[in-house]
């Protein structure tokens, strides 16, 4: 595809797929796949007082059916861990994820609205904190970056409101 | 003057009161359905319905007079500041740098009573519609110009740089109205032909679907009898129904079509658009009179659609959207009905300030791609429904199966025959829609962010979604190579970051 108007070529624009992309600390995949088994669990239990009162006919192929979605959710995970990753530029940030669903999002420093660190429950027991940038218009644009070492997350939140002229 | 009114907490018209019981009375009115209908079946309901009927309505009262005493607002030099809240007071604080936009909406009730509400969004995903109802309709006027006026104060001190607005806009505002050129005025054979023009089909079917609603609620008051004696006659009944197959259409499209005048003439009564140089000004409405002020730089996205009927009428309907908070976006585009090719060159000309003609790049998506993954999404629960209904039904469902199965293909076809984005070096636009062309533009350098994204289906063929998020909303643009999306995402990027302009 050619521009051929523009005053920049396309070849010369500068291209997201050539960055460097930060991966995740390790310990980010280990309460990754800690809160896909809680979510295995919880519908295990849930489906299995289900059946308990019920019919137990259908326990078999539940069991098996469970089993090969979990397994695949943690394939999912091991592959997709790989990818997942965020990249900073002199005027945005970018973030990729997944294997089965591959996402690339960038968003320009000059658009960002707001910008804040959260840590849940088991990112405080894994020292992990999480980063979400706000735009405007709407929380789909929205980028929220997780599994980062609480000390990164700071620095690359102050980063940044530098560069988006945000106070505060 | 007018700053000093709205300094100290201030309260809304007494009247309020009366608003309040009547918005608490309409939400009332379903459940006092359901009781009355209840009482004809058994008179012992009677006497209860009576007791919840007084008790009801007083508590209705108290709860009006609460909130008219609760509710206080006042504007102060950072804050705009709402107190409210009967059981569970609530403030809330507007940062008056963050309002978008401040409009003045009079619904029929307090139009009736000489009032009016002011609506003030601000923008941002944490962001609230507020709203600031029932003020006597000078207090309204009053108040919007204060927030205006202040709002640019301080988006003036913060920006002290930023692009000189002229200032002291708000005194002229009413000068500038009366200077603005008219773009669109909707006479009433104007309105009629935007009315005989419009959806019939879709404005039929919400109607039926509303008439359904009601009767389901009422099948269930009436417990299963009408179903009851539907499932008895039911031979009969059908019989009668092929025989007024055709009286039942017509009657169906001449319904469908007075709604649609119906509907035209209360939302778009006395329709006018004007231009200014930085801004539009639209009226409309017959029972509800709105009124909106929209700056041209606050425009994100610009939709033109039409239909069949309007095509034939060379007539579209462009659609505003604004940088918004989420639950306002879904409430409302401003809607500029009756369109013809002039007007519509007039309002990319204003909004988009083009010059001359520019270069050209058209995108499409992967078309038999696109078209095999639309059709086996649409067909297969059609195919499924068949497959389990066999034994029952027969082959001839299968013949209308198949049918059924060509048409949607030919619709799909068409569909993705008509999906294109063009970018030229400052618009983007996306047309899709083969009975319903619809096309989105929108100025590259407004964009928020963008996003390309790749399932592992579409890996295979190097195939992504690029989508295009703005401060009014997204737009997906499907099945498109991923190398172009790459190239795109670079492209929208570059064009975002290098801007200076204000955008938002």
């Amino acid at each position: 595809m050619e521009f051929e108007n523009l005053a920049q070529s396309t070849a010369q624009l500068p291209d997201i797929e050539e960055v460097e992309f930060n991966a995740h600390p390790r310990r980010y995949k280990k309460l990754r796949v800690i809160s896909i088994s809680l979510f295995f669990l919880v519908l295990a239990v849930g489906v299995g007082i289900l059946f308990f009162f019920k019919d137990l006919m259908f326990t078999l192929p539940f069991i098996i059916g469970w089993l090969l979605l979990y397994a695949f959710a943690l394939l999912a995970e091991h592959k997709g861990f790989k990818i997942r990753g965020y990249a900073l530029r002199e005027r945005d940030i970018s973030y990729r994820k997944g294997w089965i669903w591959y996402n690339l999002t960038t968003v320009p420093f000059n658009r960002i609205q707001h910008c804040e660190i959260s840590q849940g429950p088991l990112g405080r027991i894994f020292k992990l904190s999480q980063l979400k940038v706000y735009t405007a218009g709407g929380s789909s644009s929205d980028l929220f970056i997780g599994g980062l070492d609480p000390e990164q997350a700071k620095k690359l939140r102050e980063f940044i409101i530098n560069k988006a002229g945000l106070d505060e | 003057m007018s700053e000093a009114k709205f300094s100290e907490p201030t309260r809304q018209h007494y009247l309020g009161v009366v608003i309040y019981f009547l918005r608490a009375a309409r939400r009332g009115l379903s459940l006092l359905i359901t009781f009355v209908v209840l009482s004809t079946f058994n008179t012992k309901f009677i006497i209860p319905l009576i007791i919840a009927f007084i008790v009801g309505g007083i508590l209705m009262v108290v709860f009006a007079i609460l909130q008219y005493k609760n509710f206080t607002f006042k504007v102060d030099e950072k804050y705009l500041i709402i107190h409210k809240g009967v059981l569970v007071k609530d403030k809330t604080k507007i940062p008056l740098e963050r309002i978008q936009s401040v409009h003045i909406e009079e619904p029929l009730l307090q139009r009736l009573l000489g009032l009016a509400s002011v609506q003030v969004d601000t923008a941002g995903s944490q962001g609230k519609e507020l709203e600031v109802p029932a003020l006597e309709t000078e207090d309204a006027v009053a108040l919007q110009k204060v927030l205006r006026a202040k709002k640019e104060e301080k988006i003036e001190e913060v920006k002290p740089q930023a692009e000189a607005e002229p200032t002291g806009e708000e005194e002229k505002s009413q000068e500038e109205i009366e200077e603005s050129r008219t773009l669109i005025h909707l006479n009433i054979p104007s309105l009629l032909k935007v009315g005989l023009t419009d959806n019939h089909l879709k404005n039929g079917f919400v109607a039926l679907a509303i008439v359904f609603g009601y009767a389901m609620q009422l099948e269930e008051y009436f417990q299963g009898y009408v179903s009851g004696l539907i499932e008895e006659n039911f031979d009969e009944i059908r019989r009668m129904a092929y025989g007024m197959l055709v009286v039942s259409i017509v009657a169906f499209l001449i319904i469908s079509i007075l709604i649609s005048l119906v509907k035209a003439i209360i939302k778009h009564y006395d329709f006018t658009a004007r231009l200014a140089s930085e801004q539009f000004y639209v009226k409309t409405g017959l029972l509800k009179r709105e009124e909106y002020r929209i700056p041209l730089n606050k425009i994100q996205i610009m939709e033109w659609r039409t239909n069949p009927l309007r095509k034939l009428a060379k007539m579209e309907t462009a659609h505003i959207y604004q940088s918004q908070s989420q639950e306002a976006q879904r409430k409302q585009a401003v809607e500029i009905p009756g369109c013809y090719q002039p007007q519509t060159d007039a309002i990319m000309k204003e909004v988009f300030e083009l010059e001359e003609d520019r270069n050209h790049t058209l995108l499409t998506p992967h078309r038999r791609v696109y078209s095999m993954v639309l059709i086996s999404f649409i067909t297969l629960p059609f195919i499924a429904a068949t497959i389990i209904t066999y034994f029952a039904a027969g082959l001839q469902l299968f013949l209308e199966l198949a049918g059924l199965i060509a048409l949607i293909v030919f619709f799909v076809w068409k569909y993705v025959n008509s999906v294109e984005l063009d970018i030229d070096g400052e618009l983007i636009t996306i047309k899709k829609g083969w009975v319903f062309p619809k096309r989105i533009v929108i100025p590259a350098y407004k964009v928020q962010s963008v996003s390309v994204s790749q399932n592992i289906f579409q890996k295979r063929r190097n195939l992504s979604h690029f989508t295009i998020f703005t401060a009014a909303g997204d737009r997906k643009f499907p099945f498109v190579s991923f190398k172009k999306s790459m190239e795109l995402h670079n492209y929208l990027l570059y064009k975002a970051e290098s801007s200076k302009r204000s955008w938002m």
